[in-house]
């Protein structure tokens, strides 16, 4: 594991451009999880996945699968491979805040990610030691903004987040408290 | 134990040193252990028996070094780690070696402790081995890891219960946390992680019971390991 940003996308890079010259149309996927860590917010840690959760089209899942999913020539050349993540809550309006991740590297694969704020709460519901440690990363190294957490979260998340609303909130303030930089005066 | 591994492989004592391409005689002399494995020898034993827990262990109290991040990533990728694969695989090391020198450590990344029941679950006949299940015990207890491998080990075997045709690994890998559970340590410790004290009052207070058990801070579970099975 290189500390070199650019290093780290090295093998990443190789494995997406070979997809890239598979694929034999045009490709949309929304990633999350680690590879957005890594390749969007620069985050020396460990994945050889790159969780995706939706596809457009979504009549290339298959396709996909057996070009770069886990049992593929890909993986198994590289060590990496495409995940179809489960199904996890986002923001009600995250599409609208969604990136492309290196923008006009590829000729038919698109990799959409989340904002940083969209990738915190993806992660909130289920809280592990490895989420706790992204979340801050993101919340010191980009310097964001609690409040900003804080109204994304009552406005598009609870109301549509798994499990019991309260837990969820115990969660979020421990986080705002432990891993968000005070408030500038 | 290496005269142990060639026989579990039906190889004569010639036989194993034509593909060691030593003498038999001097096969004979590390089999006796009147003679010492090399690191050269011991790089082709690993690739020749396919059994890195052949690989040579140093006295307990080596395992308490500081361990960098990539060398501990590189040692899991050099032993098939599933998710390390894409990096370069380091130089084969005994994975009872890997697994306490890892445990050692104050603060490692979480997705490095994830891989450490890994260990326990891929190389389980390391604790049916006696000279290899004694140093790992023994070394555990002179560094005070009991608990953070007994966890490992708990984890393990949770994952172990959910396979059919398994019970051999389960039950070595249960007889191995029973003899922990006699030394376990009332003092609370974490899973190789520096908390502060918020996030220990947290994970604290929403720990599994299995963490709870061995007086540990985590909430790793059996059902986070996405590389274990």
């Amino acid at each position: 594991m290189s500390s070199n940003p650019d290093a780290r996308l090295v093998p990443w890079k190789e494995f997406l451009t070979e997809l890239d010259s598979l694929l034999d149309q045009p490709v949309s996927l929304t990633a999350l999880g680690g590879f957005v860590m890594i390749a969007k917010y620069g985050f020396a840690r460990p994945t050889n996945d790159i969780d995706y959760f939706t596809l457009v089209p979504v009549q290339a899942a298959g396709h996909l699968e057996s070009l770069a999913g886990q049992n593929s020539e890909l993986a198994r050349r590289f060590g990496l491979h495409l995940h179809a993540a489960a199904i996890t809550t986002l923001p009600e309006d995250y599409e609208e805040r969604l990136e492309e991740l290196l923008p006009g590297e590829f000729k038919n694969l698109k990799i959409l990610v989340l904002d940083p704020y969209d990738l915190i709460l993806s992660k909130l519901e289920r809280n592990i030691d490895r989420d706790r440690h992204d979340v801050k990363y993101l919340a010191r190294t980009l310097n964001l903004d609690a409040a900003i957490l804080r109204e994304r979260y009552f406005t598009e998340f609870r109301p549509i987040c798994i499990g019991r609303p309260e837990y969820h909130d115990q969660t979020l303030e421990f986080w705002l408290e432990e891993y968000f930089p005070p408030p500038s005066k | 134990m290496l005269k142990d591994a060639r026989l579990k492989r039906g190889w004569t004592q010639p036989e194993a040193a034509l593909r060691l391409g030593v003498s038999q005689a001097y096969l004979s002399m590390l089999e006796s252990g009147l003679r010492p494995l090399g690191d050269a020898l011991a790089s082709k034993l690993v690739r020749v028996y396919k059994e890195p827990t052949l690989l040579p262990l140093p006295a307990e109290a080596e395992v308490n070094q500081p361990l960098h991040p990539d060398d501990l990533a590189s040692a899991l990728s050099g032993l098939g780690y599933p998710g390390f694969a894409y990096l370069k695989r380091g130089p084969k090391r005994n994975p009872a070696l890997v697994l306490l020198t890892a445990l050692a450590q104050g603060d490692l990344e979480p997705r490095l402790v994830e891989a450490l029941p890994w260990l326990q679950f891929r190389f389980w006949q390391m604790n049916a081995e006696p000279l290899l299940r004694n140093w790992l015990v023994r070394t555990a207890k002179l560094n005070d890891l009991q608990n953070r491998l007994g966890f490992v080990t708990t984890l393990a075997r949770k994952v172990s219960e959910h396979q059919a045709s398994a019970s051999a690994r389960t039950s070595v890998l249960r007889d191995l946390e029973l003899e922990l559970e006699n030394s376990k340590l009332a003092k609370e410790d974490t899973l190789c992680r520096n908390l502060s004290s918020r996030e220990r009052q947290w994970v604290s207070q929403h720990r599994p019971v299995e963490a709870r058990f061995w007086n540990l801070l985590t909430d790793l579970t059996a059902e986070h390991l996405t590389h274990v099975q």
